[in-house]
């Protein structure tokens, strides 16, 4: 399974990253109640 | 002497008129296939308010949130919504209290309909509640505009957004207002 990137740029020195997620990054985010059943909206 | 935003060929620009500048470009960064994104110190004692602006599209349809940040962390701010939903040819009220983060927009997968939203900033990097005002165009047939304001007054320097089950591809900018 392809882990979860995360893109990051630092605007005072215009220094981009991208990686993967580490796994306590991803279950910290997961952790946070952010999770595909937030879609609250009423998209379909 | 060439008035800003008439600039001549060869114009010798003085601080006088570049301190003129009302809206200053501070970043634009462009993403691939990315869960979350980050925008660090994008917010500072430069300015007071900022305009954020997004466009992207997913890998699916889904959402996408954002949340302020301090340098080294997300911080657990808290966030309340006041906003209306257009959908199904009808507004519809779409009001949270206390929430963990900021409903961004959603999105669907096709790169030539993106979702674009804009929001501004006011007082992000001052130990003070900040208050967002964002219109969304979701895609065709969707459209959001809230007040979000953000209860807890740390003094926040970034932003992260986070897809929910699906990587997003596009750009964000971050623009300052002087004041």
């Amino acid at each position: 399974m392809t882990k979860p990137m995360i893109h990051i740029y630092d605007c005072v020195t215009g220094q981009e990253i991208v990686r993967e997620m580490t796994d306590d990054e991803y279950q910290a985010l997961l952790d946070s109640g952010l999770t595909p059943a937030d879609d609250e909206t009423t998209d379909e | 002497m060439a008035t800003p935003p008439t600039f001549t060929t060869g114009s010798v620009l003085t601080a006088a008129q570049m301190n003129a500048v009302g809206l200053w470009k501070i970043a634009t960064t462009t993403f691939s296939a990315s869960t979350l994104v980050e925008v660090n110190n994008c917010f500072s004692s430069d300015y007071d308010n900022y305009l954020v602006m997004t466009s992207f599209y997913g890998n699916g349809t889904g959402a996408v949130w954002l949340r302020v940040k301090t340098a080294t962390a997300e911080t657990g701010a808290v966030y309340d919504r006041n906003a209306v939903y257009w959908y199904a040819n009808a507004w519809n009220a779409f009001d949270a209290a206390n929430q963990t983060y900021l409903f961004l927009q959603n999105h669907v997968s096709t790169s030539t309909n993106k979702s674009a939203g804009s929001l501004t900033f006011y007082n992000p990097n001052k130990a003070e509640q900040t208050a967002v005002l964002s219109q969304f165009s979701d895609y065709t047939g969707q459209f959001m505009l809230a007040n979000h304001r953000i209860e807890t007054t740390t003094q926040y320097t970034g932003i992260q957004m986070f897809s929910g089950g699906y990587t997003i591809t596009g750009s964000v900018s971050v623009y300052g207002y002087r004041l």
